[in-house]
């Protein structure tokens, strides 16, 4: 393997290389050294924005880092030792790490599972810069302890994502204990879960499953975004959404998405006076 | 210098480290961005000194620029994927030094082409390794040589203290003689000289 010292580099040579090299080869770049972390975590091509998801609904909960097209990569935390691996210093704990040839996963191996995620996600939102940008998924009640976490971190500024393992009991306990900003509701069995009650701390809610929620709910709506793929309206109720929203009703709605059937929206629209329609061009896209 | 009819034909001559020159065209020597803030308006009286850099690295340099100035403008860095069957000839045949020394030059001469190209080979070279092995391509030192580095310097702290330390402890009996009055002063050095004597008389 030919040797080329970078450091030794004229710095806008070294800030170049460090600009192009790809997002997963950060982590191991950082690990070399602190002043390799300082350099790659500065230089680093910053034009596509990162988040961090915490995957609650796997064992080893990875931490993802991921970009806007839903491409990314994760340090997973197994809990347990492991035989001669490569050891590295994340936020001064010396793990041992594996990574299986270019893969985008990592598993490191720590004695207690809670410092190794608290570890990782604090190694990782500093080398990424995402600083609140954190996704949690739960599948199991047993990872509960990861909103208590994130909470104690940055208060309600995190995303939650209810996954299909979790029970109505498990979810009224969470949402009753816990008030993420933003909530993605991917399953939940028996389904018409009501959602109303504990909507006055969210500001975004997207559901792909039915939910228990009436006109009266989405009128009293503190929501900025709703989008609720499974909840049938009638004509009449989607007219007097909109009526309610044309004499500026919502406190803060600018986006609302809902599921309609035989719905004629001239019938809707013709009734509305003193509003100016545009038809979206963009696709909104969820991930 | 030489300056036939069309200017795009205007070759230049450059001198390299070892005081050797050797023609490149105006269209080549256009592409660094150096060339073209120090010489492009005023124009150069004899042959360029980029005396930095060896005859060899400068021609491989030039040689990149001769081959691409027919290419559309730069628009960013290409992937290596997309490279021509040229360019990836030209990077294979350079050993490691050589590859070094070309970043240098190209860099020092701001060609924005060759530079990309030549960092994004870097970064492709660290694609897919472990911790270990960047740390053995990028020849950072071990855990081991840092602590053995940081024991010399320890070392050295030491012994600068200690030298430190003395240099404040004479300048300290400097400050109390100078600060005695003259007749004290005198004084004390006779006294001093008898201490001398009487222990010379002694012996």
């Amino acid at each position: 393997m030919p040797a080329l010292p970078i450091l030794k580099l004229p710095i806008i040579v070294l800030m170049k290389i460090l600009k192009t090299i790809d997002i997963e080869d950060v982590i191991p770049i950082s690990l070399c050294s602190r002043k390799m972390y300082h350099l790659v975590k500065n230089f680093r091509d910053k034009s596509i924005p990162l988040k961090l998801r915490l995957d609650g609904g796997n064992p080893n909960v990875p931490v993802q880092v991921l970009r806007p097209d839903g491409f990314g990569l994760q340090v997973e935390v197994v809990e347990g030792t492991s035989g001669n691996l490569e050891q590295v210093n994340v936020n001064g704990h010396l793990v041992p790490i594996y990574r299986a040839g270019e893969e985008l996963d990592w598993k490191t191996y720590w004695d207690d599972k809670e410092e190794g995620i608290h570890s990782v996600v604090e190694y990782l939102s500093d080398l990424f810069g995402v600083k609140k940008t954190i996704k949690v998924t739960l599948n199991h009640y047993s990872e509960v302890w990861l909103l208590s976490y994130i909470e104690k971190r940055q208060g309600n500024d995190y995303e939650l994502e209810l996954q299909p393992d979790l029970s109505e009991e498990d979810c009224h306990f969470i949402l009753q204990n816990y008030h993420p900003k933003i909530v993605w509701i991917l399953w939940l069995n028996p389904g018409n879960f009501p959602i109303s009650q504990y909507l006055e701390s969210v500001e975004f809610l997207y559901s792909v499953w039915k939910l228990s929620i009436t006109l009266d709910d989405v009128l009293n709506t503190n929501c900025v975004e709703l989008v609720l793929q499974h909840n049938e309206f009638t004509e009449s109720e989607i007219k007097r959404i909109l009526q309610h929203w044309t004499i500026g009703a919502f406190k803060r709605l600018k986006f609302l998405s809902l599921y309609v059937k035989d719905l004629n929206l001239e019938h809707v629209l013709g009734d509305l006076d003193g509003l100016t329609l545009t038809r979206m061009t963009g696709k909104r896209e969820y991930k | 210098m030489t300056s036939p009819a069309s200017s795009s034909e205007v070759k230049y001559l450059i001198e390299s480290s070892e005081g050797n020159t050797f023609d490149v065209s105006g269209a080549a020597l256009r592409q660094s961005n150096t060339f073209n803030a120090m010489f492009l308006n005023i124009g150069a009286d004899g042959p360029i000194p980029f005396t930095d850099y060896n005859e060899a690295t400068l021609k491989k340099v030039f040689e990149y620029c001769e081959h691409s100035v027919n290419e559309e403008n730069y628009s960013g860095p290409k992937h290596q994927d997309d490279l021509s069957k040229w360019d990836l000839n030209f990077f294979n045949e350079m050993d490691q030094k050589m590859f070094i020394d070309v970043i240098n030059a190209s860099n020092f001469l701001d060609i924005e082409r060759l530079t990309s190209y030549c960092c994004e080979r870097i970064a492709r070279m660290l694609r897919g390794k472990n911790t270990q092995e960047m740390i053995k391509v990028i020849t950072l030192p071990t855990a081991e040589e840092l602590e053995a580095k940081q024991k010399v310097e320890e070392k050295k702290a030491a012994a600068a203290k200690k030298v430190a330390e003395k240099a404040a402890e004479t300048a300290e009996k400097t400050e109390t003689l100078e600060e005695l009055p003259v007749q004290q002063l005198v004084q004390t050095t006779r006294n001093k000289l008898t201490r001398k004597y009487l222990s010379f008389s002694n012996e």
